[in-house]
């Protein structure tokens, strides 16, 4: 039992030291706040913080959903300065909230306008990219099948069992893809489109990790060739792989009106203290040198248009030329019925 | 529990314990006061009236549709039925490590006790290669018996998650069940056998209703697990089925319906209050008392065809629930596009990541161990204190207690982690995004668990042990430290584990805010998941696979350190 | 006519051997009464006849038939547990009915048998009280109730009076020998207190380190013990080591207990004085039957009806109990005794 004393005391030591060593740092700070998929290279965010003499902070809440909730929960006494992450589908309801402030930046002169959102400017595009559907290029070529050219495919008899989508309840790639369905066919023909892929026998699955590793042959023991990701999801396919590889094993199907297009924003949270600060960060966050660390931290596009893109991407990420487009207010006035009539369509 | 572990409330209660018990009470009440009801109450509150207007229709749909109804039932469903198995399955196994000595027993129960900390993507994946369309049954019955689809097929079904709950929770209650037989006393059972009472008969009769306290306290912890299942249900079952607990994910997150959140909140707690209220009454009510001299008991040598048989079946249902998954996903992290590859495993320590935060594996292994014995710290010096109350106290008011102990493993981890933000945000308690706040989490989860351990031993042993020590010359505090405690260390040692694992295993993203530099294993995990590549997932699995060595190896070691004692 | 045979019975645990070499018979009724030092296998004995353990070698029949094969609880013995193993969960009645549920017995005629029981170890109307409620003479009494209500063909009773007080237990011991008596129950009792054995037993068997040193009446075995173990088990302390010659002649270390001249082949020899046949005399005025002993007192205590008295003989202590009259010298004091040759004993080695 002698062991117990010294592993508790240990323990109670580690704990003291965790709590107070952030305390003893005194240098200046600045807080970013963000969903679970932020990434950025360590020395892009080395430049900022020498120019400013400033330390930052990263906070991560959840998913993209859970993270705005909970900026907009502290909003009486936020969490951060800055916060990365709201986006097109979650964007009226962060401004409904009022949580940020208008920044104007001077780097907004590069961003083309399609992706400029919000007029007043208090949430500015980073990053976009597309969520469309992903197959399994080996095992079309295997069963001698066409692959899918556009969503309507999907319905056809011989691409009866081929599916897997994920869950709009619960799944930022699977709300949007339910997005690109309503754009695709409209308000009142989407579920027309839903009820024949159900019948098509389409498996959903709650997320896209699920959906990705768990179901779709190309990454799992599963039997689902099509699945829904991103565009740039071959290249990523290519960057993370154990052997070199020279072709991407999957291909993004983005056909006019299949793909639906995410577009991330960054706003100052209000409150802050550091408003200046902020501003160079928002700033620093739609500069060149973090623009062009996106593609390959987080799998996306640079909102940038002066960024250079990787040779990864030019070579195996796609983008859609006539992406779907449904307006933010659109979707969050109609999200619940959108999802619920969904539900009761797809699973019930 | 010897010199100054817990000096501080050693000290706070010398002069107080005997004659105020409440004082026992009051540092578990203080904890959850600050950690549980004050962000809870405050999170209902401002979810009920977000702009400070109260708005009733945003509540309409839960009487008017039939849905959240339908929810309910599905999770009380699910969730018994879940409980039913897991203690059919798991009693066998906790007879025979409470009453037989094996090869390999310290090691099969350190490996049993993996699955808790695995999250649930890493378990989906470990069955899904092991049972899944593809997996290493189909394959091989498609060979063996010339089939062209594979015949089994579980993704998504109603088997799918309960095995899943089964493998989860089976090595939770053959260790509670396991700890408390090896005390029964073994005259009683002889005494029915001379009475004439078969095998059989003896266990149906005497055996089982004594066992009642230690397996309620087993069922109780599952059922309550499962009634709050979220991964599992998430990804195994399916978006055809939901749980409370997944509604209350996508009311607050998806559809920003904080009302009904807090409403589904609600529910939630308040039938499992008055479930676990109701087992406290029972249980404190026909409160036996028995002891066995030899307490732990000796465990004895397989003997005999019959034994041998009982022995090698239930060895075999555990090899085969708990570890060819596990072995799966050993398999899965050696195993790529290209057969055999240690890359998995070498790109996770080599692997020259820009990102920022990127650390390296062993650090992911240090702060979950880090995070794991605070947790465990503050969770068994909580349960010792309220099972000390719990056990010495009388009365009405000691089932409520009893029951409100409970509460925190009842409430939705996005509705608390939602009310940690909103309370912990003033000095000194300015902790909603400290580090501080993980170990705090995972306390408040296992603190449950080390109480329903831990009191079915206190409650055990008898008054007069205690008398005699007080005659000796013993105060209140003394008796507790040399007669309560050493005689509880085995049920101690049990709740220490488990609070260990949940906080291990804890993958809080959805719920609390993170400190992205100081990623615990799972978050690692997920992190590997959440990016398309085969590179990708080998190392998720070789991740996975470090996890499950970690835990298994800490759980082997306090195995060795308990029997050696 | 024997009902429990029991041969060559021998039983070891981890290769440490527990019981050697056992055997020994009982008749119907009999009640036999196993003494020994704790660690001495009367447990262990008691356990292998109730079939809860398994022997190594030897053979146990009952009423001539080898019971060995048949399981504990279809062997209808009954057996009473040192801490008692009352079922905690059961009320008092439910206890003592338990063995007749068992035997599938109805309802009525099980309440009436158990009352009858209640009433014989007089705990009538305890009934519904719970096991947790009853002092441990109650406990105890359940405990025999319950044992006997199945009406076992053997019981088996290990330690049944060890927890409880002194008063408490002579009174129990004879109360138990009464009930068994009056059923005619044969039994085994297990007891390391020899008077409680004694005010128990038809028989009783010494057990020591696993062997049966002796087995006879009670009376016997205080009379005349087996060996120097046996004796010092029983307590007595006036065990003097010596040779023995032919004929009855004896010396030892003690010069004045040189019973004969020397002559002849010797053997060694171990001599047992009881305590209780020696009187203070005045110098040498013997009687016939009588040793003299002349030595030096030590220690004196009154007891009642007997003095307790230590004497030093050539460096050997030796007890006797003296009865009150003549009044004894001082401590310090020379004192001669007159020991009657009845008390002496002689042991075998």
């Amino acid at each position: 039992m002698k062991i117990l004393p010294t592993i508790l005391g240990t323990a109670l030591i580690l704990l003291a030291v965790t709590t107070v060593l952030p305390v003893a740092k005194a240098e200046e700070t600045i807080t970013l706040m963000s969903h679970d998929s932020f990434n950025i290279s360590k020395e892009v965010i080395e430049i900022f913080e020498k120019e400013n003499n400033v330390t930052v902070r990263f906070l991560k809440a959840g998913d993209a959903g859970a993270a705005l909730i909970q900026a907009i929960l502290s909003k009486k006494n936020p969490l951060a300065d800055v916060f990365f992450g709201v986006d097109n589908s979650f964007m009226s309801r962060a401004l409904d909230a009022e949580i940020f402030v208008p920044y104007a930046s001077p780097l907004l002169s590069n961003i083309p306008n399609h992706l400029k959102l919000d007029k007043l400017n208090r949430l500015l595009p980073v990053d976009y990219g597309d969520v469309c559907l992903n197959y399994d290029k080996a095992w079309f070529k295997k069963h001698t099948l066409a692959p899918p050219k556009e969503l309507s495919d999907l319905i056809k008899p011989e691409y009866k069992g081929l599916t897997v989508v994920e869950n709009p309840a619960t799944s930022s790639p699977g709300m949007a893809f339910l997005l690109a369905t309503i754009g695709r066919f409209g308000k009142d023909g989407y579920l027309n489109f839903w009820t024949e892929l159900r019948q098509n026998n389409v498996l959903v699955a709650n997320g896209w990790e699920d959906a990705y590793y768990g179901h779709f042959t190309s990454a799992s023991k599963g039997d689902r060739p099509i699945v829904v990701s991103y565009g740039s999801s071959p290249a990523a396919a290519i960057y993370y792989s154990e052997k070199t590889l020279s072709e991407a094993p999957t291909a993004a199907v983005i056909g006019d009106g299949s793909a639906f297009r995410q577009i991330e924003f960054i706003g100052i949270l209000k409150g802050t203290d550091k408003p200046e600060l902020a501003k160079k960060l928002v700033d620093f966050m739609l500069d060149i040198p973090f623009q062009e660390d996106i593609p390959l931290q987080m799998f996306v596009y640079p909102a940038n248009s002066k960024a250079n893109l990787p040779e990864l991407f030019t070579n195996h990420a796609v983008v859609a030329e006539k992406p779907v487009i449904v307006t933010p207010t659109a979707i969050e006035k109609n999200r619940n019925k959108w999802i619920e009539e969904w539900t009761n369509t797809v699973l019930r | 529990m010897r010199n100054g572990r817990i000096q501080f409330s050693v000290n706070f209660l010398k002069t107080n314990f005997g004659s105020n018990r409440w004082l026992l009470l009051s540092l578990p009440l203080l904890f959850l006061a600050l950690f549980y009801f004050y962000p809870l109450i405050k999170i209902v509150f401002m979810s009920f009236a977000p702009e400070g207007v109260w708005e009733p229709e945003r509540l309409r749909q839960l009487i008017s549709s039939d849905n959240y109804f339908r929810v309910l039932r599905f999770t009380f469903w699910q969730a018994t039925l879940s409980t039913l198995l897991t203690l059919a399955l798991a009693l066998p196994g906790a007879y025979i490590f409470a009453h037989f000595n094996f090869p390999g027993k310290n090691m099969l129960q350190a490996l049993m006790t993996v699955p808790f900390v695995l999250p649930t993507v890493v378990t989906a994946a470990a069955f899904r290669a092991l049972l899944g369309s593809g997996g290493l049954v189909n394959s091989w019955l498609i060979t063996a018996l010339d089939l062209s689809i594979p015949p089994i097929r579980i993704d998504q079904t109603v088997a799918f998650f309960l095995l899943a709950h089964i493998f989860y929770n089976y090595s939770l209650v053959l260790r509670i069940v396991a700890g408390y037989w090896s005390s029964l006393d073994p005259d009683i059972r002889e005494a029915a056998g001379m009475l004439g009472a078969s095998p059989w008969q003896t266990f149906k009769k005497i055996t089982l209703p004594l066992l009642v306290p230690a397996i309620t306290s087993a069922a109780v912890l599952v059922f309550i697990f499962c009634f709050t299942s979220f991964g599992v249900i998430l990804i195994l079952g399916g978006p055809g089925y939901a749980t409370i607990e997944v509604e209350i994910y996508r009311q607050a997150v998806q559809f920003f319906n904080l009302p009904m959140a807090a409403a589904l909140s609600l529910i939630q707690i308040l039938i499992n209050f008055l479930l676990m209220w109701l087992h406290a009454r029972i249980g404190s009510k026909n409160r036996v008392g028995f002891f066995s001299t030899a307490i732990g008991g000796t465990p004895k040598k397989v003997k005999g065809f019959l034994q041998k048989s009982f022995l090698l079946a239930n060895l075999l249902f555990m090899v085969i629930l708990l570890l060819a998954p596990l072995s799966a996903l050993l398999l899965r992290s050696f195993i790529g596009e290209h057969g055999f590859t240690l890359a998995y495993y070498s790109s996770l320590f080599t692997t020259h990541s820009r990102s920022v935060f990127f650390v390296p594996p062993i650090n992911a292994v240090l702060n979950s161990v880090g995070f794991g014995l605070a947790a465990m710290c503050i969770a068994v010096t909580l349960g010792l204190f309220a099972s000390t109350y719990l056990a010495s106290a009388k009365g009405r008011s000691v089932p409520f207690w009893d029951a409100v102990i409970m509460l925190p493993l009842a409430t939705s981890a996005v509705t608390l982690g939602f009310g940690y933000i909103i309370t912990l945000n003033t000095p000194p308690l300015n902790l909603r995004d400290s580090l501080a706040l993980v170990p705090i989490a995972h306390g408040l989860v296992a603190f449950p668990f080390v109480v329903r351990c831990i009191l079915p031993g206190i409650r055990q042993i008898p008054q007069t042990l205690k008398e005699a020590a007080t005659l000796l010359g013993s105060s209140p505090l003394q008796v507790w430290r040399y007669i309560d405690l050493p005689l509880t260390s085995r049920p101690i040692m049990v709740g220490a584990i488990f609070a260990f694992s949940i906080s291990m295993g804890e993958f809080g993203a959805s719920s609390f805010v993170t400190r992205p530099h100081t990623p615990t294993m799972p978050v690692a995990i997920f992190r590997f998941l959440s990016q398309p590549g085969d590179l990708n997932y080998g190392q998720a699995m070789a991740m996975s696979t470090i996890l499950m060595l970690v835990t298994a190896s800490g759980f082997w070691l306090l195995g060795r350190i308990a029997d050696n004692r | 006519m024997t009902i429990l045979d029991v041969t060559n019975l021998s039983s070891s645990y981890e290769g440490q051997p527990l019981l050697k070499d056992i055997t020994f018979s009982l008749k119907k009724g009999e009640i036999l009464c196993l003494l020994g030092p704790s660690g001495a296998g009367k447990t262990t004995l008691l356990r292998l006849l109730a079939g809860l353990e398994k022997e190594d070698s030897g053979i146990v029949t009952f009423g001539n038939l080898n019971i060995q094969p048949i399981p504990s609880h279809k062997r209808n013995f009954g057996m009473m547990f040192q801490e008692y193993a009352l079922f905690p969960h059961k009320n008092v009645f439910e206890n003592v009915s338990f063995g007749l549920e068992m035997k599938k017995w109805p309802l009525k005629i099980r309440q009436e048998k158990v009352a009858g029981m209640l009433e014989i170890v007089g705990l009538k109307g305890f009934a519904h009280r719970a096991i947790d409620e009853l002092s441990g003479g109650e406990r105890q009494r359940v405990a025999l109730a319950r044992s006997l209500a199945p009406e076992p063909r053997l019981l088996l009773l290990d330690e049944p009076l060890g927890s409880l007080d002194r008063t408490l237990r002579d009174r129990l011991a004879t109360e138990i020998r009464s009930i068994l008596k009056a059923l005619n129950v044969t039994a085994l009792f297990v007891t390391h207190d020899q008077s409680e054995a004694f005010s128990v037993a038809d028989k009783v068997a010494i057990l020591h380190e696993g062997r049966l040193e002796q087995f006879d009446s009670p009376e016997n075995i205080y009379r005349t013990p087996a060996n120097a173990t046996v004796a010092r088990f029983l307590g007595f302390k006036n065990i003097i080591y010596g040779k023995r010659a032919k004929g009855d002649l004896f010396y030892s270390a003690i010069e004045q207990l040189h019973l004969a001249t020397e002559n002849g082949d010797t053997e060694n020899c171990t001599l047992l004085i009881r305590p209780e046949g020696a009187r203070i005399i005045q110098a040498e005025e013997l009687i016939k039957n009588e040793i003299a002993l002349t030595g030096k007192i030590v220690k004196l205590q009154f007891q009642g009806a007997t003095y307790k008295m230590q004497i030093e003989v050539d460096e050997h202590m030796l007890f006797f109990d003296l009865p009150i009259d003549p009044i004894p010298p001082g401590i310090g004091d020379p004192v001669h005794l007159a020991i009657r040759t009845s008390s002496f004993v002689r042991l075998a080695s």
